[in-house]
């Protein structure tokens, strides 16, 4: 009792700069670990499938899938850390094919929770990443769609819908404010009446906030960052769309419901 | 080139109109100014609703080709002159 009670007041007593230090080490060691399993995928993983696979959309799936795996043990890796506590509420309703999922963006660590909740994810990304030299062979492998283009964007959506394939949007296109939603881009409620899709919801929850748009990376909380994800209810695009008279007021009707859908699970006002 | 003068007008109204800018007049865009980069700052799905709603109202086409699409929704003076050429009938 005597030994654990001093242990306890040396543990007080240490300059809470030697903890947060332990904590960018952590930090530092989980970065590393995803740049050296991404360098590992592309240089391995990917060309490996590309070889052994005989048709492009049979190494897209399987390139999602290692994604997937990936992400999956990288989550383990964080979790023993105890940096991270990833948990998935509805995560059985991510598995159907076809799905046009939407989620909003509070954290750096979404895309892969949700990719590690998804075998199969067609994802959208930013074109920087199809010339990023660690990043390229991945994004392109995996069949990925660029954001730069609105038309062509939509098309490549709708038709990976229509052929059985699942869509993951974030209408925000960017991270969420603490706590908060960005302006919503319309891109997905294109996609949704293009495709005749109803949008899944996937609402994630990260508390405390961290890692957001305005955060350095090295700056998290001293406690375990628990990132929630909510599979909701689907955004049926007929009723949010009815007597809309052109398709640019019925993409408007269809992304304000997306955002009133996430208000309300954020508890928003307004 | 400014003979699509009328044109321009009315693809400036469209834009607005489409787009539902709320602060923006159409009299003051102007014709020559970059339409993405600049004041307006759209982006790429404000450029499909603006493609789908001329498509609706001049009966043309805009192909796929995301190079060339760039260069026709540059300003509204290249739109106009998209328009006025895509919609003569070919003799």
């Amino acid at each position: 009792m005597a030994a654990s009670s001093q242990a306890d007041r040396a543990l007080d007593a240490s300059p809470t700069w030697l903890a947060r230090a332990g904590k960018v080490a952590l930090l530092a060691a989980a970065y590393g670990a995803f740049g050296v399993g991404a360098a590992a995928n592309a240089a391995l993983g990917v060309p490996a499938i590309l070889i052994f696979s005989r048709d492009a959309d049979r190494a897209e799936r399987r390139v999602q899938r290692l994604l997937q795996r990936s992400f999956s043990a990288y989550f383990r890796i964080v979790e023993a850390l105890g940096l991270v506590r990833l948990r998935c509420e509805g995560a059985d309703r991510l598995l159907e094919p076809g799905l046009l999922v939407v989620a909003n963006h509070p954290s750096r660590l979404d895309a892969i929770a949700l990719i590690r909740f998804m075998p199969q994810a067609d994802c959208i990304v930013k074109r920087a990443y199809f010339d990023n030299p660690l990043f390229r062979i991945i994004v392109r492998s995996a069949g990925y769609i660029p954001n730069d283009d609105g038309r062509a964007l939509v098309a490549a959506c709708t038709r990976q819908l229509l052929r059985g394939r699942t869509v993951l949007v974030v209408p925000e296109g960017t991270r969420s404010p603490h706590r908060g939603l960005a302006p919503m881009q319309r891109g997905a409620a294109h996609i949704a009446l293009e495709s005749g899709r109803d949008l899944l919801p996937v609402t994630v929850r990260c508390e405390p906030p961290s890692l957001g748009k305005n955060d350095v990376w090295w700056k998290v909380p001293d406690a375990t960052i628990e990132l929630t994800l909510t599979v909701g209810t689907p955004i049926r695009i007929e009723k949010s769309s009815s007597g809309q008279p052109t398709r640019g007021r019925a993409a408007r009707a269809v992304t304000d419901a997306i955002r009133r859908h996430f208000e309300q699970e954020l508890a928003l006002d307004g | 080139m400014t003979d699509n003068c009328e044109l321009e007008d009315e693809i400036k109204r469209l834009i607005v109109e489409v787009l539902a800018l709320e602060d923006v007049r159409p009299e003051e865009i102007d014709a020559e100014d970059q339409l993405f980069a600049n004041s307006l700052g759209l982006d790429s799905i404000d450029a499909l609703e603006i493609s789908m709603a001329i498509e609706a109202r001049y009966g043309v086409t805009f192909q796929g080709d995301p190079d060339q699409n760039e260069s026709i929704f540059a300003s509204v003076r290249t739109l106009a002159a998209f328009v006025a050429e895509a919609r003569q009938p070919v003799d």
